[in-house]
């Protein structure tokens, strides 16, 4: 069953311009998705729409066998509890004045409920760990921590509420190369030891090749390619895949 | 300026909505009704006879017999009741007609806006000084950050510049530049020469404001991480401090717009001074002569000034800000600066002095007068006497008490006030507006004309004005707090809008507010100290600063030492006031 359901999503933010042409995306439970396109493609627009954060001009946004339009936090509680964001350079989205613990603790005292502070405290000391985040710095403030610190506590506060699914948004551009491995390192690990479904929206096609198991292609506001990572790899059919492909600049392995 | 981008708000958050806006200008239209409402029904209000007031006016000897005051009231339209005459006086505006002054019976508009012009003239040049002590007292901290450095601000001559009430500033180079020097003529207003002593008068202590917030602000924003980025990529020196005043400023310019318009305040005390027929100077007197017309035509106008230098001030702030305000992308300062040694020693001094006056003042009485007249600093009697042979040292002490306690209970007062009401920015916009526009002395003007000049009305004169720039702040404060990416991501991690208000935006902003409330204790004691000091405040023998210092100023030639006590203890609890909110760190 798919965690997330995007049927026919159609969004425009002037009317002349649509935007997103009946985009249909599913990711199932467990799933590693990477959405793949050129700046300007309409990933981060689709990410908005499916996080709720903008409406649509028609289609629909299922989650959990219901539909999700944007509203009041309080409306959208339950959603946001089975979906979480990881923004573009996490780290920066820290309170640079608040405690680590206190931080994480955040989405668990209002996406789930929890009140009792030596449980909200246990519950945001395992994520933390989860991630790799030595307990030394669990009562340290955001602005003491180091770049690749702070990015492993924003995805530690995404993955709090144990959501089913993880979107992130171009969670490495703008990193250097030791964060990009931290954060990726973050991701894999939190997708494989406790199965969240994962959608990584990039432009780097070795992230993409890196962290999923299946990869979406976007252009022009529409998915024009959506296959499996080896075999779209392998064999890209679209001529925007192939190009994204050629892009690439080659390393030796 | 590059910062991080977090594209959490939705586009219809960006702009204001058509709510917000309607709701913005109900609040405005509601707030200038209730006060145009209050300032018409003053005569009503005040609960005098309107028309012993005029037959007083008009001639002196004539007894107000029954008779006579019903010819007057009968003369005026007086007797039509209030909600008549408030009519008939709203129409009138709507054609340009203030009435008729009740003293000199001449037509009230031509004279106040003759007035209005002198003042407006007066102003633009006390702007002027300000801004070149603004920037005398900006230069260090700019200077520190074009170097990468960070400074505090807090110098004990900034803290003494704001601490100069403007009255007694006045009175000193009235003496220094007019009687001693005669370099500057002491009265009149007849040219460019006449403006230099008032205009400093006025100048100098919002110039001493305005330049140590600025420094403040132009020192926190040299920690934010653009500067490292623009020094290194070899900036000009111009433009990196071209940037840094760009960046500094929006926060403030609602109260610089705020501190001019203070100016029209202090226009009141130093009009009289230098006997400059300006706005204040003829709205005070129509306060004292209780000639209403002329007092309701003034207040209107000094509040018209204030709205429209309120509304120019917020139109330039957006403008300042543009799209970083709406697009979530304000950079954070990574440290603000940690105080300055030399502040504790600063700050331990004026407690000292401010501890020690009230400590030797409290053992002696300050309300018997066994002293002699006038007598001069001894041994055993530190300050000297007063006019009526009373212990200055005593009855300052006696009136610290008053003056400081009453000023830190209303200081506490106006800041919550001001961080309730600055919380809701929209339903705040018109009382925020209006009382921005009122300086104290006009709220107590007002205030005085309803209940009659007593201590209270004094503290809540200054309260009505007082919450007003803290709440100004408070909304810049949260429009910049959320525009950062930390607060723009709270609602995908299910926090309401509530909770962050309370829990991720109002913890940010109360350090640099109570920063600021603590700034304005001296600014609140002076304007408690100034109603004194105009008889709207304390009535002797209450041995409140405004008190003591207006009633030594007649003998200021004569016997410096009436002034010098009062105006020491007031300089000292500014310079303790600046300097403790200076070692508050930011948070």
């Amino acid at each position: 069953m798919s965690v997330i359901d995007c049927v026919r999503v159609r969004h425009s933010y002037t009317p002349a311009t649509p935007v997103l042409h009946d985009v249909d995306l599913a990711i199932g439970d467990g799933e590693r998705v990477a959405l793949l396109g050129r700046s300007g493609s309409g990933k981060s627009t689709l990410v908005r729409a499916m996080l709720a954060l903008e409406p649509l001009a028609s289609g629909a946004i299922h989650c959990d066998g219901r539909v999700v339009t944007p509203g009041p936090v309080r409306r959208l509680r339950w959603f946001r509890r089975l979906v979480q964001y990881v923004p573009q350079d996490p780290g920066a989205t820290l309170d640079p004045q608040a405690r680590v613990l206190d931080i994480v603790a955040e989405p668990l005292r209002r996406l789930c409920g929890v009140t009792d502070r030596a449980r909200l405290t246990a519950a945001a000391a395992t994520v933390l760990e989860a991630v790799g985040l030595p307990a030394a710095l669990h009562t340290v403030r955001a602005r003491d921590l180091s770049g690749g610190q702070a990015q492993r506590v924003a995805i530690a506060r995404a993955l709090a509420p144990e959501p089913r699914l993880l979107i992130a948004d171009e969670p490495i551009s703008g990193l250097d190369a030791p964060l990009r491995a931290h954060v990726i390192d973050a991701l894999r690990h939190a997708s494989a030891s406790r199965g969240t479904a994962l959608l990584l929206v990039t432009h780097d096609v070795s992230a993409a090749a890196a962290l999923s198991d299946r990869i979406a292609v976007m252009h022009d506001g529409r998915i024009v390619e959506d296959r499996r990572t080896g075999d779209l790899l392998a064999a890209p059919d679209h001529p925007e895949t192939r190009a994204l492909l050629a892009a690439v600049p080659r390393f030796p392995a | 300026m590059t910062a991080t981008k977090v594209k959490i708000k939705s586009p219809s958050r960006y702009g204001r909505s058509r709510p917000a806006a309607l709701a913005a200008g109900l609040s405005r239209a509601g707030a200038v009704a209730v006060v145009v409402a209050v300032v018409g029904l003053l005569p009503w209000l005040s609960g005098r006879d309107p028309a012993l007031t005029v037959l007083r006016g008009r001639s002196a000897e004539q007894e107000a017999t029954p008779e006579a005051l019903a010819a007057v009231r009968e003369q005026l339209g007086l007797d039509a009741g209030p909600l008549t005459l408030l009519g008939r006086w709203l129409g009138g505006i709507l054609r340009g007609d203030l009435g008729a002054s009740w003293v000199s019976g001449r037509p009230v508009l031509p004279d106040l806006l003759r007035a209005t012009g002198v003042s407006l003239t007066l102003m633009g040049f006390a702007a002027l000084v300000a801004l070149v002590v603004t920037a005398a007292l900006t230069a260090p901290a700019l200077t520190a950050a074009v170097r990468g450095r960070q400074r505090r601000s807090g110098g004990a001559a900034a803290a003494a510049l704001t601490a100069l009430p403007e009255f007694l500033l006045a009175s000193v180079l009235l003496l220094a530049g007019a009687v001693a020097l005669r370099a500057f003529p002491p009265y009149g207003w007849d040219s460019a020469h006449h403006a230099v002593l008032p205009a400093l008068a006025l100048g100098l202590p919002a110039g001493g404001l305005i330049g140590m917030l600025l420094a403040d602000a132009v020192s926190r924003v040299a920690g934010e991480p653009w500067t490292v980025t623009w020094a290194t990529a070899g900036a000009g020196r111009a433009r990196t401090v071209a940037a840094l005043l760009r960046r500094a400023l929006p926060g403030l310019i609602p109260q610089i717009a705020l501190v001019l318009i203070g100016l029209t305040g202090g226009a009141v005390a130093v009009e009289r001074v230098f006997a400059v027929p300006g706005l204040g100077r003829v709205t005070l007197g129509a306060a004292q002569t209780q000639d209403l017309p002329v007092l309701q035509g003034g207040v209107l106008i000094l509040l018209a000034l204030g709205v429209i230098a309120g509304i120019a001030a917020e139109l330039l702030r957006r403008a300042v800000l543009g799209p970083a305000l709406r697009a979530a992308s304000l950079p954070v300062a990574a440290h603000t600066p940690a105080p300055h040694r030399g502040l504790w020693i600063t700050a331990g001094a004026a407690l000292a002095v401010l501890t020690a006056l009230i400590a030797a003042g409290l053992a002696g009485d300050p309300y018997t007068a066994d002293r002699g007249r006038l007598a001069a600093p001894s041994w055993d009697l530190p300050f000297g006497a007063d006019a009526s042979g009373r212990d200055l040292l005593a009855r300052l002490g006696h009136g610290a008490a008053l003056t400081i306690g009453a000023a830190v209970l209303l200081c506490a007062a106006c800041l919550l006030l001001g961080l309730l009401i600055g919380l809701l920015p929209r339903t705040a916009t018109g009382p925020l507006e209006v009382a921005n526009a009122a300086p104290p002395v006009l709220a107590g003007l007002l205030v005085a004309a309803v209940t009659g000049p007593a201590a209270g009305a004094a503290a809540v004169a200054v309260l009505l004005v007082g919450w007003a720039p803290l709440a100004a702040h408070t909304v810049t404060l949260v429009a910049e707090a959320r525009a950062r990416p930390h607060v723009a991501i709270l609602p995908v991690l299910g926090v309401g809008p509530a909770r962050a208000l309370w829990r991720h935006i109002v913890p940010t902003i109360l350090g640099p507010l109570t920063r600021h409330a603590v700034l304005r204790v001296p600014g609140i004691a002076l304007a408690l100290a100034a109603l004194g000091f105009l008889g709207l405040g304390p009535q002797p023998p209450t041995p409140d600063w405004g008190l003591v210092l207006s009633e030594g100023m007649p003998y200021v030639e004569r016997a410096p030492w009436t002034v010098l006590g009062p105006c020491l203890s007031l300089v000292a609890l500014s310079v303790l006031a600046v300097t403790a909110s200076a070692l508050r760190r930011a948070r």
